[in-house]
Order: C-alpha cells, then structure tokens, then sequence
C-alpha cells in the first residue's frame, strides 16, 4: 500500500550501518577456523595447510629426491648420520571461502529481520577472512544464486563488501537444495563455505551439503532464527500468510495448536542438525536478535568457527 | 425528517445480513509468518465453535456504520422545517372521476374521500389555510381559506359531485404548486382511488401525500356505444366489459327513442368483453343501451348515442351556369341544393340557405348565411375587383391553409381570374403570384370564402381536386355537426350556425342552459341525452343530441390500483424551497465513503 511504501522508505532510510570501527578492530583479531585438509593457494594466507614442503622453518625431515632445493639440505644430519636429508616446513596457505547467503522473503521476516542479523554476520565473517588474506566470494541466493561479490583479497577490498551487503534486499523464494548443488557443481576446487540462512525450504538441504563432501569442502551452516519463529506470540483466530509464497492459513490458535508447532519447530531443528553432521557439516543456530559482538561472536568462538 | 423514497429503506435490511455473514466468519487476524511449513499439519479447532458468540470487532462496527449511512442515504431523507412562521398551507385535490361514484358499502367512494377532506379541514391550525382542487376531466381550484374559512370550504365540499372521464392529476398538482404560498409549510394531500390516466406525471417540488380509497369492487359496464349509417340502415357497435375475477351473464336491451327495439343475452368472461352489433333501419334519433350490471358503480351500465350523425345543409346556388359547381355539391351528402338564376335571387331567398354561392354574381347585399363567391364580377358593391388577369405556365402556385392540405393543384389552369382585392376580414390561402385565387374569412357575422376564377373554364372541374375542393369549402363555411356521443366530463365545442344568436343546452336532468355563440363550449358531466338547440330569433335552425357516456376502460374498472410515484424534485424552483427542505443524503453518502476509505486503510494496514 502507497502509506506503507512510505512507512517502509522512512525506515529504510534510518537504518544504522552494519558496524562501527572499534568493532572491526577488535574483530580483527578472530580468524576462521579452517581444517587443514583444504586446498588453498601457499602464496598468501595465515591457514595451516596439511601438506609439508621444503622450509625454512623445520617441523621434519625427509630423504633428498633429486630436484630438491639445495638450500633445504639439512647439513648437520649429513655430518652426523652420513645421509642427505632434506629438512621439511609447515604450509601457510590462504583459503577460498565461500559465503552462501540467504535473501529470500522469509529473510526479510523478523524483529530485526533476520536478513539484517545474516548481512551482520557475513560483513563480519568477510572482514575476517579479507583481514587473513583469505579469497572471499560472497554470493546471495534465492530460488538461485545471483550475481556474487568477489572473489576478493584483501582488507581494501572491505568498503566494497559492506556496499555491496548493504544493498541486498529480500526478494526471492528460496531454492537451498538445487543452489548447493549447483554451487558445488560449479566449484569443484572446493573451500570453506558458510551458508547462511533461515533454511525454510521444505527439502533439499541434505541432498545440496552431500555435493559439498569433506575434506575439499569444509561447510558451516548458520542458521538464522527469529525469536518468534521457535515461540509465537500469536493466539486467537488468525490467517497465516507465508512470507515467500503469498500462501494462507485460516486457523485458529490455542495451547494445544501452539505446542504442536513448537514440537515441529524443534523437531525440524533436529533433522537439520542430523542433516548436518552426517554431511560432516558444522551446524550453529543464530537468533536474529542476539548482538553480533557479545553474543554471536563470543558463540562461534564456542562452536570453533572462530578462533 | 421525511423520507422521499421510504421504500428504499429497504436497504436497511442489509445490517442483520452482515451480522450473520460476521457470525458466520469471524474477521481473522491477519499475520505474516516467514513460511507455512511448520503451520500446516498442526491440529485444527472445530470451526463451529466459532458461532457461539457475536465477534465484536472494529470491521464489523464499520461494515455496519457503512450500510446504515448507505441506506439511510438512499431513502433520501430531508429535514424539512419552516424559515418563517409554524403555519401550514394544505392542497387538498379530489379526484372526481366517475370511478369515485362507486359504492363502497353503504357509500360511495367520492362520500370517503369527502370524509377524509373534512378530517384534514378540522384539523388546520388557526393560521393555516388550505385549498381545495378538483382533478377531474379538468383542474380547478374550488375553494382556498383559512381555518376561519372552515364553513366556505365544507359547502363547496358538500357541492362537489363525481362524474367525468380520467382525472388530471398533472393540471391539478401544478395548479396546487403554483397556489401554496413558498414562504409557508407546503403539502398536498390527494385523495383518489387511483384510476388515474397511464402516464408519467412530473413530481412537483412540494412534499405529496396520497390517501388511496377504495375496496376491490366487481364491475359490469358498457365501455364503447357507437352507430354509423349503412346505406339506408343504422349499423350500431356495442362492447360489454367484465372487471370482476368471475364471468358474468347479463341481458343488454337496446333502445330506440327511448323504445325498447330489442334484447341481447350477454355472456362475459371474467376479466374480458364482449362486442354486439345490431343492423337497424335508420329511422331512429337516438339509442340507448343498458345491462343489468348488479355492480357497484351504476353509471356505466347504460350508454347514449344520437343516431343523427350528418348535419344537413342547406346550399342556395346563384348562377347562370351551374355545372360543374352543381355537379360536385349534388354529390356531398346532406347536401340540399338549390339552384337559382341571378334574375330570379332575392333577400328573401337567400336568408333560407345555411350556404349561398354566388357563381359570377353578387347582389346588393350579403345573405344571412354563410357565402361563397366564384368569379366575382366587376362593379359590384361587395368586393373591390380590379381587373383580370391570365396566369402564365411560368407563375408559381403558392397556398396554405386546412382547405388545401393534401390537394395536389399542380398543373391546374385556372383560365382567366378576375383580381380582387383582399378585403381586410380575409386571408389569401391560394395565390398566383400577387393575384390571390382562394380568400377566406370571415366579416364577423358570416363565413365568406372567394374563389376568383371561373372553375368551369380551364381544367380544374377536369381533376380529381375538384370535387374534393368543392368539398372541403363547403364544409369549411358550414356550421359543425354535433358528435353523437362524449365521454363524461368531456367539453363540447363547435361552430355552430352563423345565423344563430341563442343556442340552449337542455341536459339528461331536464336542466336548461343558454351558452355563448361563438365558440361554443360546453362540459358534459352527466351520463345521458344532451339536447342542443341553435336559434336565431327565436326560431329553430338546428337540433341535435349528443349521447354522454359514462363508461370507459379506465374509470370503470374499480379494482385496486397502485398509485404513481410522486417525490419531491430534486431541485427546488427558488431558494425558499430549498430553505425548508434540506436534503441529507448527500452528506450521508460522504459519510459513507469516508467510513469506507478508514475500513480500506484499517484492512490493509
């Protein structure tokens, strides 16, 4: 309605930035939790790699192979034991991270919604990995994925990230399954990808996690939840309309009713939860109005996305 | 406060419908959820619970405010209130019509709706002040005056009688419009059984109300009478009506004279008519029909016709050579002709005729009757002649007038015509360029009409326009045959002879009346014989009578009818009216529209 736009606009217009300075600085000192079976690029990056190379910095040894560098040669084991040994380093590598954010309809539901509390925590996650000289590419998606930020490197690229977040805006169905495959399919290469999202989609998600199998991909699911999703404030008669569908629902709500939902809602929690640990994904729930800095962080951390 | 269309209240019968269609289906509230998937196969409570209790809710007060200014809205409420004074000014119009002559029970319908006139009379305040119309076959204004007046407006009451064909519902509203006093409180008040006319009448800008009288009544009635000449026989037409749901037999005796010349038995079915006719030698002056109606209403079960229907005339021709003008008048019927040869005319033959024609001749002096000169000579003390002259082919023929309508003259010469001056009594309706061929008029005692030319030169008397030029003259300059019958109520207007200076009108009830010459007019109210007599000095020129019938489709059914939609104009003609009728179902429609614009916002908030 023309009054709503215009409510809509007012508000719009009055919403405070995704996060201050002092934030970014202290958030500077987290990095994400990458596993050391990913493949990353060794020419940049603060992530331990799994494989050993030649290296200044010796962690072991091995038999010199032809081809070795000289440089590498462990001579004082050659004075003792009378053998070439080539002395071996660990592999700092950064990583491509993949985030898979959500902006369906039922993103823009919420008290915030849970939209802005998901752009929060992406810009947070994005600083984090650009501030480690990781590869970001930060792709939003609703019935498919659309047109996606990076991949990018680097903390000048940061403004750009916060821009380009900032002008996301619910508009789609949601499609979880078919996107990760899709995304898997397209990216073979693999990496740390987060998804992001209130995983309203009636299935789907399993099938799209086990495109993304262990070890190429490491995957996070952060599930965004308002509040008043796992507990209505709602009783009486009422029509339900679904956000993303334009879909409704005449009933009218009691005790009984309202308990039977918050059974399916933990009940669904659940089978996500199962989704995900047989997909050796790392699953973490996000209420919309939890504060980013005292609670989500302080949350990952506990969960060892972040360390 | 007065409605204007009190039926359209109706409408209000909307608001119990929207509490039920309420309690049927409760307004839910209406909330987003971010998806339905949780929501679908959670158990549902029975819906019929929900009718136990009215939900009080706000869309339901404005479901309900919005149909009450609706309905209120189209019942057109006014406020109608006095600028001035609290006095009132009443117009009460009666019909008279002859269906009021009705009995209904122990009185007749016009007995009620004097009752009910007295009732409104009594109850006028010291300053107010009524008038009292008659919608007859006619308006008219019987008596006005104040409470005072109170004695005036009972006798004129009393005086009034029913009788009369169809009521003139529109003349009497506009006569009462234009007598009530606009700086007072207006009504009307009509009273009727609603036999009125079919038609629309324009609503007048003064509140109406209706008192309707009148039972359902069966009725019998003779509704058409009517006699024409056959040869040397009368053919008489009778059609018998039936307003009664049952059938009806009855016996129809027929009257000649007043002497009974023969008896029909009548079989009529319910709601139908049935049509006799009868082959009578033609040597009766009058006819009356009557059935046996057993009815309510008695004046329509007899029906009067005068058998006479042409009026005879009396043509004195003046000319040396006759034919063809003879030809042509031996040919119109009641026609008396009688041909003279100039030498022979005198005044004294020429006072007998009702219509002289002078055929290329003119005496000293003009005859009683009317006149008609053909080729007027020259130096003759009449007409101004001054010459003559002989249309060309290339003249054009210019004529206008009743006498010419229809009569094709194209092609006709006219031969040589004499130029007559126009005298100032008379018009030109045919003319060859200046030169008038046809004059007619009149010189305030006689009908003249002058032909200039000769018709027995040239080839008029040839065409087929001659005879019926001849025709159309003569009965232009003759005297009006009566009708042979009119409705009740009816006015009777003819020309009657010039020759006449007293004309006596002698009714049914034997009630003698002397009316004025020219023109005459005269309304007939009650059913029977009228006899009409022309004199002049004393002696009889002509005599007739005129049958007055009281029957007719429209007054004698007597069954209930709906009466007319009458409500005020929407427009008052001055300010004063507008004053003191406020109308307030525009202001209840804004209402509307604002209660539902707040309901369009409260829905989709």
């Amino acid at each position: 309605m023309w009054f709503r736009d215009i409510l809509r606009r007012k508000r719009a217009a009055q919403t405070a930035p995704l996060f201050d300075d002092a934030f970014l600085r202290r958030l500077e000192r987290l990095s994400l939790q990458a596993q050391r079976t990913l493949r990353g690029s060794p020419t940049g990056g603060a992530h331990l790699s799994r494989q050993q190379r030649p290296m200044m910095i010796f962690s072991d040894h091995r038999p010199y192979s032809p081809g070795d560098d000289y440089r590498s040669i462990d001579w004082n084991a050659y004075a003792h034991l009378d053998e070439v040994y080539v002395k071996l380093g660990e592999v700092e590598q950064d990583v491509l991270i993949h985030v898979l954010l959500d902006i369906s309809r039922s993103m823009g539901w919420g008290r915030p919604p849970k939209l802005r509390a998901a752009q929060q925590l992406v810009a947070a996650l994005g600083f984090l990995a650009l501030a480690h000289f990781d590869r970001l590419r930060v792709v939003p998606f609703g019935a498919k994925a659309l047109p996606a930020f990076g991949p990018a490197q680097g903390k000048n690229r940061l403004v750009e990230l916060l821009r380009f977040l900032e002008r996301l805006q619910p508009t789609q169905s949601t499609s979880l399954g078919e996107v990760l495959s899709a995304y898997a399919a397209a990216h073979r290469r693999g990496g740390l990808l987060v998804l992001c999202s209130d995983l309203l989609a009636p299935e789907g998600l399993e099938q799209g996690l086990r495109a993304m199998p262990p070890p190429r991909w490491q995957v996070l699911v952060l599930h965004i939840l308002d509040r008043r999703e796992i507990s209505p404030d709602l009783a009486g008669p009422v029509e339900l309309v679904d956000a993303e569908t334009g879909q409704r629902l005449d009933l009218t709500l009691d005790a009984a009713t309202l308990a039977a939902y918050r059974r399916n809602v933990a009940q669904w929690q659940e089978q996500i939860a199962a989704a995900c640990a047989r997909t050796g994904a790392t699953y973490a729930q996000v209420l919309a109005d939890w504060p980013l800095e005292r609670a989500v962080i302080p949350y990952l951390r506990v969960r060892r996305i972040l360390r | 406060m007065m409605f204007l269309e009190p039926l359209l209240l109706l409408v209000l019968l909307t608001l119990p419908v929207i509490l039920v269609l309420h309690l049927l289906r409760e307004r839910r509230q209406r909330t987003v959820v971010p998806s339905l998937l949780h929501w679908l196969n959670v158990p549902r409570r029975r819906e019929g619970l929900r009718m136990r209790r009215l939900p009080l809710t706000l869309l339901l007060l404005l479901h309900l405010l919005v149909a009450g200014l609706l309905g209120l809205a189209l019942g057109r409420p006014q406020l109608v209130g006095s600028p001035g004074s609290g006095a009132q000014e009443i117009a009460l119009v009666l019909d008279i019509s002859t269906s009021m002559a009705a009995r209904d029970g122990a009185a007749t319908r016009f007995t009620e709706a004097q009752q009910r006139a007295r009732s409104l009379l009594r109850a006028l305040g010291e300053e107010d002040r009524a008038i009292l119309i008659t919608a007859g076959p006619g308006a008219r204004i019987v008596a006005s005056g104040g409470a005072a007046d109170l004695p005036t407006l009972d006798a004129a009451l009393n005086e009034l009688r029913p009788g009369g064909t169809g009521s003139d519902l529109a003349g009497a509203l506009t006569l009462a419009q234009a007598a009530l006093d606009p700086q007072r409180s207006r009504r009307i008040v009509i009273i009727s059984d609603g036999a009125l006319p079919p038609g629309p009448v324009a609503p007048p800008a003064v509140p109406v109300e209706w008192e309707q009288i009148g039972r359902d009544a069966p009725n019998r009635a003779i509704i058409a009478f009517a006699v024409r000449p056959w040869g040397a026989n009368l053919q008489v037409y009778a059609r018998v009506a039936n307003y009664s749901a049952s059938p009806f037999a009855t016996t129809l005796w027929l009257y000649g004279d007043e002497q009974p010349i023969g008896t029909r038995d009548v079989t009529i079915a319910a709601d139908g008519e049935t049509e006799l006719t009868w082959t009578l030698r033609n040597e009766f002056a009058t006819l009356r029909a009557e059935i046996d109606g057993r009815d309510a209403l008695p004046l329509d079960d007899q029906a009067y016709v005068s058998a006479v229907i042409l009026r005879s005339l009396n043509v004195l021709l003046v000319s040396s050579t006759p034919d063809p003008l003879r030809r042509a008048l031996e040919a119109l019927p009641g026609v008396r002709l009688s041909v003279v040869d100039p030498a022979r005319y005198d005044a004294g033959v020429g006072q007998a005729a009702d219509l002289t024609i002078f055929n290329g001749f003119l005496p000293e002096q003009w005859p009683a009757g009317a006149v008609l000169i053909v080729y007027p000579p020259p130096d003759n003390p009449l007409l101004e002649v001054e010459g003559r002259y002989r249309p060309d082919h290339n003249d054009t023929l210019e004529g206008q007038g009743p006498v010419l309508e229809g009569l094709s003259l194209d092609g006709v010469d006219f031969g040589e015509v004499r130029q007559v001056m126009p005298p100032t009594w008379a018009e030109t309706q045919l003319a060859i360029g200046d030169v008038p061929l046809i004059l007619r008029g009149s010189d305030g005692v006689r009908q003249i009409a002058v032909w200039t030319f000769d018709p027995s030169v040239g080839n008029l008397a040839t065409r087929l326009a001659f005879p019926l030029l001849v025709s159309r003259t003569v009965r232009d300059l003759a005297p009006d045959a009566l009708p042979a019958a009119l409705p009740s109520g009816a006015a009777l207007a003819w020309r009657p002879d010039s020759r006449a200076d007293e004309i006596r009108l002698v009714g049914p009830d034997g009630v003698q009346a002397n009316i004025d010459v020219a023109p005459a007019l005269q309304s007939l109210d009650h059913p029977g014989f009228y006899r009409v007599e022309e004199r002049d000095d004393g002696r009889l020129l002509y005599a007739s009578s005129i049958g007055v019938n009281a029957g007719s489709a429209l007054e004698s059914d007597l069954r209930p009818r709906s009466i007319p939609l009458l409500s005020h104009a929407v427009e008052a003609p001055d300010d004063t009216v507008r004053q003191r009728a406020i109308d307030l179902w525009p202001w209840l429609a804004l209402g509307a529209i604002v209660v539902l614009f707040l309901e369009w916002m409260y829905i989709h908030r």
